[in-house]
């Protein structure tokens, strides 16, 4: 008799032939070696595929059914009291015997920091050519996949097949024409010679920009050095490592720059983050200056109010209303400078000079700031702290419920063990610094921007996740994981709630804080790959 | 727990008896939360698809048959939704085509059947290929080597008749092979031969 084929056997193996057939096998089985081999090998093999599924847990297996690993009994523990005990010793021996000692990472401090970014950035620029189109490639492929197949997936699953393509279909119809009254220009220098004029909105990147003739529309520019001798119809936008105005500017600045010069006129406000600010003689703001600069020079005339938070601010000019310093080391007012309202300095007294050619019109308030110890611990007398802790709560409780509603995969994570807490953290660190580094790269594009922006929620939003993943690890781990969005919510109250209370532990909360947040960060990287494996 | 307290605790179950079912909740949830996922190959969708095949459960606990076994009967319940789940995505609408089941030559030569003694990497090699799987073909090595139904189970949940499990079965295996071992000697009996020599019996 021949031999049956392998298929015959393969039932035979899952006990599922005829009894008829079966004896066939049998009775063949006795005389034929090879397929008595073949026979015992697919006898392996099926118990090979029970035992791989049985024991082997799949790598999307929720936390619930994965066993303790026996390092998180002793090493997570012992990782987090280590690093929040070092960061926390660290922080309260600099604050208290130290004074001054953590003003190099103080993010308030602006001196060098300005500098650094714009050296970076543009040396990037100049070293690796392409960089930041690269950059926005990347981005905009990467940001437009991601939404796209998140967003077909998601719909797909929701309401069916041929509606998601017939709404991704329409979602065309459904866009804006692109703005026409656009003047994109990405060149080496750009100049608007004098005489010449732009009837529309000029985005500009390059590394020198010269603003000669007349913008009859806003201006976006990136580059190393802007200079406007002109007139800009609108208002300005602009990241750079200079900018000077000696033209005219009709609408508001906004600028985040190294040094900013002002000597002509600035018809609505300024808004600005920068190392160096200074306003000439001859130059006049219409409306208000709202700063955060390193040290700041006004000799020129102001509209409205100034509000300054920096190191160092000395006015000379004319200031039509009020001047609020809400942080400093020094305010100057010199001969010259005259104060339409209040003066309002979160400053020590020694530390405000009023020249006797300076007047104030209004009140001269001065409040000493609270040293970093007292401001640390004033705060939990005020039951105002209390009210702001509890609304955070509630509010990163409702968001995560929501988040959990539309992907609730991301809370899945598993415990961590020591080594994996260390690596998601340090996942989540290159995540924080590098982000920003590659928006900034986007957004020094001009075309970039809208890839910026949405980068920049991105980032922000991730960060703010990633302490509600955390919660909700802890949560799931306190309470149990019962699938469904109620348990879901109740463990996140839980879990977010030992949190918050940790993190408002004066010293140690703001190292746990950073651990969580990092932490989380690096899960939401392990969960968004292995959704993507999962795929 | 043996079947004779999975027993009783059905009888209070059904009586109304709240304790009872979540008693077998927490009793059945890990085997029905991972033949989900293993069907499903998604953990997301896993904790929904037990939280429904429960749901669905409890809603017919009058018509469980005390004759059947309750692992199998909740694990049929929860394979039936997953299969439905699977059936509606859409890149393979047509998973369980039946017009695929023509008369093929079974005897055609395939690489080796697996062996049993192998190094762990190999095995996490088998469960990921078993993850990439197409649907159609990693449903019924779950339900067969996971879940423990037979063909006729097999084809209850996955709306196939006997033979056409059979095949599925056999086809997963063979497309299995394939893929761990795509340059497999197309000779069964000889290949299957090389390989105890070389398997690492230990």
């Amino acid at each position: 008799m021949s031999c049956f084929p392998e298929f015959t056997y393969s039932v035979y193996v899952d006990d599922e032939l005829s009894t008829e057939e079966r004896r066939g096998v049998d009775a063949h089985l006795v005389g034929c070696r090879t397929c008595r081999e073949l026979v015992s090998l697919l006898r392996d093999e099926a118990g090979l595929l029970s035992d791989v599924l049985h024991e082997r847990e799949p790598r999307w297996q929720p936390a619930i059914a994965v066993e303790t690993d026996p390092a998180f009994a002793l090493g997570l523990p012992l990782a987090i009291v280590i690093v929040t005990t070092a960061i926390s010793v660290v922080g309260y021996l600099l604050e208290t015997r130290w004074p001054g000692g953590l003003t190099l990472l103080n993010p308030l401090r602006l001196k060098g920091a300005f500098e650094l970014a714009f050296d970076l950035v543009f040396l990037l620029r100049d070293r690796v050519p392409g960089l930041p189109e690269l950059a926005l490639a990347l981005g905009v492929v990467a940001a437009a996949s991601a939404l796209l197949s998140f967003g077909v997936r998601l719909l797909m699953s929701r309401v069916g097949r041929v509606s998601a393509l017939l709404l991704f279909a329409a979602a065309p119809l459904l866009l804006p024409d692109p703005a026409s009254a656009l003047d994109l220009r990405l060149d080496q220098d750009v100049q608007i010679a004098t005489g010449e004029r732009i009837p529309e909105t000029l985005a500009v990147s390059g590394d020198t920009i010269d603003i000669d003739g007349f913008i009859d529309g806003d201006l976006v520019a990136a580059a190393e050095r802007i200079t406007i001798r002109g007139t800009v119809d609108g208002n300005l936008y602009v990241f750079t490592r200079d900018l000077e105005i000696s033209g005219e500017v009709t609408g508001s600045v906004h600028a985040g720059t190294e040094r900013t010069r002002i000597t002509g006129k600035v018809g609505g406000s300024v808004l600005g983050a920068s190392e160096n600010f200074s306003i000439s003689a001859d130059g006049e703001i219409e409306r208000d200056v709202a700063l955060w600069v390193d040290e700041a020079a006004f000799d020129g005339k102001i509209g409205r109010d100034v509000l300054f938070s920096g190191r160092w601010l000395e006015i000379r000019g004319p200031v039509g209303r009020n001047v609020d310093v809400r942080h400093g080391e020094r305010l100057s007012l010199r001969d010259g400078a005259n104060i339409g309202g209040d003066v309002d300095a979160v400053l020590e007294a020694d530390e405000i000079e009023i020249a006797s050619g300076a007047t104030i019109a209004g009140e001269l308030t001065q409040v000493a700031p609270e040293g970093m110890e007292g401001h640390r611990l004033s705060h939990y007398s005020e039951p105002e702290y209390y009210v702001f802790v509890a609304l955070r709560y509630a509010a990163a409780v409702l968001f995560g419920i929501l988040l959990y509603a539309a992907l609730p995969g991301l809370f899945d994570a598993r415990s961590p063990n020591a080594s994996s807490l260390f690596r998601s953290m340090a996942t989540g660190f290159l995540f924080v610094i590098a982000t920003p580094l590659l928006i900034l790269c986007c957004a020094l594009t001009i075309i970039g921007i809208p890839v910026a922006v949405l980068g920049a929620s991105v980032y922000i939003v991730t960060l703010y996740t990633a302490k509600i993943a955390v919660g909700s690890l802890i949560g799931r781990r306190v309470m149990g994981t019962e699938p469904g969005i109620v348990p879901f919510a109740v463990s996140l109250l839980v879990g977010l709630g030992l949190l918050s209370l940790v993190t408002a532990l004066p010293f140690v909360g703001f190292a746990v804080a950073i651990v969580a947040v990092l932490y989380g960060l690096g899960m939401i990287y392990d969960r968004a790959l292995e959704y993507h494996a999962a795929l | 727990m043996d079947e004779l307290a999975v027993r009783k605790l059905v009888e209070r179950a059904r009586g109304g008896d709240a304790d009872g079912f979540a008693t077998l909740f927490k009793l059945f949830r890990p085997d029905v939360e991972r033949l989900c996922a293993r069907l499903l190959a998604s953990d997301s969708e896993a904790e929904d698809a037990t939280s429904e095949a429960f749901m669905r459960s409890h809603r017919s606990l009058d018509s469980y048959d005390s004759a059947q076994s309750f692992r199998t009967w909740l694990l049929s319940i929860a394979a039936h939704h997953c299969i439905d789940q699977l059936r509606r995505r859409s890149t393979e609408q047509r998973i369980f085509d039946p017009s695929e089941f023509d008369p093929e030559q079974h005897s055609t030569p395939s690489p080796t059947p697996l062996h049993q003694r192998l190094r762990a990497e190999v095995r996490e090699q088998i469960f990921d290929g078993l993850c990439a799987l197409p649907d159609r073909y990693r449903a019924p090595l779950v339900l067969r080597y996971f879940a423990d139904f037979d063909y006729d189970e097999i084809g209850a949940v996955m709306d196939v008749t006997r033979n056409q499990v059979a095949t599925l079965l056999y086809r997963a295996k063979r497309r299995l092979r394939e893929q761990l071992d795509p340059a497999a000697e197309h000779d069964a009996a000889s290949a299957a031969i090389r390989l105890v020599s070389r398997g690492p019996k230990s």
